[in-house]
């Protein structure tokens, strides 16, 4: 996937590390890239390949679209509360 | 996904390869000013020999931090190390194959001026020097490479 002008990619991997109590050393351990790589993905400087994306997914056992996304994601109280206001 | 664009990693502040990555790029002017304004070949003044001995370490030192990136052979890089180490070596070939023309582009308009003539092997030296420096340059401004950058704490 080629990167578009104005067609960010955002990611979860920040709040994700800090759920699992995950440094961004061990989790680059984990998918096998520098840390300055991580640090980069989280700030939305880089995007990262399809693999590196699918290896992401491996370590979260996640679902890629719920690493990445088009679009902005909720932030993480506002979508535990609309889900438990549905239910 | 991935892309080459600008790196967050770029951050001037925060390397501490960056003074010496910007001391080297003053050196290089400087050098470049001493190989105009010399009297006849700067090969031969002492100021500017002095200069290129200090260029050489700096460019070691800078080496030696950017060696992360820079040295690691191809397979121990990442995806995007690898795009960076690519990128910044690209543009160090342009700036060589640039600076060359620049050269020669001199030497043909003051071909009937000896005096400055003889002022163009130190330019073309220093100027082939910075060339080559540039990608270590750009990857010591950058932190990239550098072992103990930012992006190895946790925040």
């Amino acid at each position: 996937m080629s990167h578009r002008e104005g067609m960010p990619i955002y990611n979860q991997l920040r709040v994700l590390r800090a759920e699992r109590g995950l440094s961004r050393v061990a989790l680059a351990k984990s998918v096998e890239v520098h840390p300055q790589t991580i640090g980069a993905i989280e700030r939305g400087d880089y995007f990262p390949s399809l693999d590196l994306a699918f290896r992401f997914s491996d370590v979260f056992e996640l679902p890629i679209e719920a690493i990445f996304s088009r679009k902005p994601f909720a932030p993480l109280s506002a979508q535990l509360y609309n889900k438990e206001a549905r239910s | 996904m991935s892309r080459q664009g600008s790196d967050g990693t770029t951050d001037l502040v925060r390397s501490p390869s960056s003074p010496v990555a910007l001391s080297l790029c003053a050196l290089s002017a400087a050098m470049m000013v001493l190989s105009l304004i010399s009297e006849g070949n700067a090969f031969s003044d002492s100021w500017w020999l002095v200069a290129f001995a200090v260029w050489l370490l700096m460019w070691g030192v800078l080496r030696s931090m950017t060696r992360g990136v820079a040295e690691r052979p191809r397979e121990g890089l990442d995806e995007r190390e690898r795009g960076l180490r690519d990128r910044v070596s690209f543009i160090g070939y342009q700036c060589a194959v640039g600076a060359g023309m620049a050269v020669v582009l001199l030497m043909v308009a003051f071909q009937n001026e000896p005096a400055m003539i003889e002022r163009m092997p130190a330019l073309l030296t220093t100027l082939m020097l910075t060339s080559s420096a540039l990608p270590s340059i750009i990857l010591g401004l950058s932190g990239a490479g550098v072992e103990d950058a930012e992006a190895d704490h946790d925040e």
